[in-house]
């Protein structure tokens, strides 16, 4: 095979995987324009477009601007961080079940949340920052205890499930002694954006955009770890502190989208699979993939979870799941990455 | 080239390398021999730092590897292990793209110079018809040369290697030494192996390091290492040692286990009603 031919072999793949995250932007584009027009108040394109350049007072505007964008932005930063965490957390354990939920953010936050919704009702409006302060001080926990001589990921991946096994049976008990409380939980612990503002966004979008950079700049260590603790340590990366900075990277996405909206932790599971299955598990382009995906998956949901029993409203862990297993299990038969054997 | 001095490695309590110190000379083949977990795997751990050592030190061109970073050693140390891993979708010339990773700069970038490297790396194992396969489709005795090709990348000084021929048939073993051995005589790469065949060891090999439990048994060449004494000590096994006069090099034929414990054949037999 002649040089030119190698190249041009190269650059058709690369070409791909470009074009694949310019249909992906577009999708983010769209279902941004689709969660803001669809609800109870119905409203056009058109009136989308004029009450957000023009005409910037009255009902639609008002409809618009203060309830469903900002609604629609933190569905959208909630996917991107948790697409993000748990990309980089399948990576970093070197195991596809390794997801949010596996480093005890889910369970931390859903701890600290019912503690306070349930225990301390008076301080209800502590729940974000309490409940990130759980998720986050539950990864530190599960990871000094797996802690032995360096991380072994199934060692982390187990803690994590026992952890969360153990805190869940104490929110139980929380929840068996007060009864009357349990709807006050009930979304967290499904996870919704019902009544999600301006305010949530700004809570958001640092964490989303930072955590963004830190993963396209941490793909290519990540790449290399894919490679085995061995050769990673061989080609001069430093397996154990690369290791701690994305945990705590990941721990950090996933505590900021699950201490605002609830526990979504299934997100962060599958969307990485999927586009591992379309673009491939080479994370220079599998993070801005699943960020983007992410993204119009949640606001896709959201706006579902608005519509279908309108005017009721179902959290939208509840049409993520729905939606998002069947849909994923379709790709996980026909794709190729997961093949028998291999 | 590569100083190894009075090294003690230990899992948590189990000290499972004691004491062992040798030096290999610039341009050497060297291989590690010993019963299966006599710590040669673990050595090699040490050797690239994924490994602290309780005791001793391993110096790489007069230098303690304890005052040189991961990225320092890649620069001059590549490792193979015994059974590496590759993502199902990783082509043979991503993974020998990434075998430039210690060289680059921050922004990670293949430049014009890494992609020439890793084609020179492709086409020196003779892999340039496969390097767009994914790596995960490959015949073990190419897989192998995958990973040799992303080690060659490297451009190491020193290239070390976990038994690499153990899933090969013996026609791919060859192949496989064979290339071990060009690479040597004519990249000047300095080789240190694991190899459980004593035969490939005598043949391709300046030097010979028996270890048994830990400990250095004997250290010298293939003639002074693959002898009745040395090879019935570390392996428990009645051997036949001759010589082979075309490549001038001992071979041998082990013929019974000295293990003297035998098992207690019962003659009970489990029946199925």
């Amino acid at each position: 095979m002649t040089n030119e031919n190698t190249l041009s072999q190269l650059q058709k793949k690369t070409h791909f995987k470009i074009m694949v995250l310019l249909i992906l932007f577009a999708l983010v584009i769209a279902s941004f324009l689709i969660s803001i027009r669809f609800g109870a108040h119905r409203v056009s394109v058109n009136q989308i477009f004029r009450a957000l350049l023009i005409d910037r007072e009255g009902l639609t505007y008002n409809i618009i601007w203060k309830i469903r964008v900002p609604r629609s932005l933190v569905a959208a930063m909630v996917g991107v961080c948790l697409a993000l965490s748990g990309g980089i957390l399948q990576g970093v354990m070197r195991n596809p079940l390794a997801s949010p939920n596996i480093i005890g953010v889910s369970s931390g936050a859903g701890l600290a949340a019912a503690i306070t919704l349930v225990l301390l009702p008076n301080y209800s409006f502590l729940l974000t920052p309490m409940a990130f302060v759980g998720a986050f001080l539950t990864t530190i926990f599960i990871y000094t205890l797996s802690w032995k001589d360096g991380i072994n990921p199934l060692r982390m991946i187990l803690s994590g499930i026992a952890i969360s096994s153990f805190m869940s049976a104490i929110v139980n008990t929380i929840l068996i002694f007060h009864p009357d409380r349990v709807h006050n939980t009930l979304g967290f612990t499904i996870g919704s954006l019902s009544a999600k503002t301006w305010v949530h966004y700004r809570m958001l979008w640092p964490y989303a955009l930072v955590g963004f950079f830190l993963a396209i700049i941490m793909s290519k260590k990540l790449n290399i770890l894919m490679l085995g603790d061995e050769i990673a340590s061989s080609l001069g990366l430093h397996v154990e502190s690369t290791r701690v900075v994305m945990i705590m990277i990941a721990s950090l996405l996933a505590a900021s989208s699950v201490s605002v909206v609830g526990m979504l932790g299934f997100v962060g599971l599958i969307v990485p699979h999927m586009m591992r299955i379309i673009i491939g598990s080479d994370y220079r382009f599998l993070f801005p993939a699943s960020a983007l995906f992410g993204a119009s998956l949640m606001m896709v949901c959201d706006t579902i979870a608005r519509m279908v029993m309108d005017p009721m409203e179902i959290p939208v862990g509840i049409i993520m799941a729905l939606l998002g297993a069947p849909f994923f299990l379709y790709l996980l038969r026909g794709g190729k990455m997961y093949r028998a054997g291999s | 080239m590569l100083e190894v001095k009075n090294l003690q490695l230990s899992y948590e309590d189990d000290i499972v390398v004691k004491n062992v110190s040798f030096s290999i000379e610039k341009g050497t083949i060297t291989t590690l021999i010993g019963p299966n977990g006599c710590g040669k795997s673990t050595i090699f751990k040490a050797l690239t730092k994924l490994k602290k050592p309780d005791l001793g030190s391993v110096t790489l061109r007069k230098k303690d590897i304890k005052e040189m970073t991961t990225k320092d050693i890649s620069k001059q140390i590549a490792f193979l292990p015994q059974s590496p891993i590759v993502p199902n979708d990783f082509t043979v010339r991503d993974l020998v793209g990434y075998g430039r990773y210690p060289h680059l700069g921050w922004t990670g970038r293949l430049s014009k110079k890494d992609q020439e490297i890793s084609e020179w790396a492709i086409s020196e194992t003779k892999l340039e018809s496969l390097q767009h396969r994914h790596v995960s489709t490959l015949s073990g005795g190419e897989r192998q040369r995958a990973w040799i090709a992303m080690a060659l990348a490297q451009q190491p000084k020193i290239l070390l290697l976990d038994e690499p021929t153990t899933f090969l048939d013996i026609g791919h073993q060859f192949e496989l030494l064979e290339l071990i051995h060009r690479l040597n005589a004519f990249l000047d790469i300095t080789v240190l192996m694991v190899l459980h065949d004593l035969n490939h060891a005598a043949r391709y090999s300046d030097k010979i390091i028996a270890l048994k439990n830990g400990i250095k048994f004997k250290e010298g060449t293939p003639r002074e290492v693959v002898s009745k004494e040395v090879l019935e000590g570390v392996f428990d096994v009645e051997v036949r040692v001759f010589n082979d006069s075309s490549y001038n090099c001992p071979y041998c034929i082990p013929v019974n286990s000295k293990n003297k414990e035998t098992y207690p054949i019962t003659n009970k037999r489990f029946k199925c009603s």
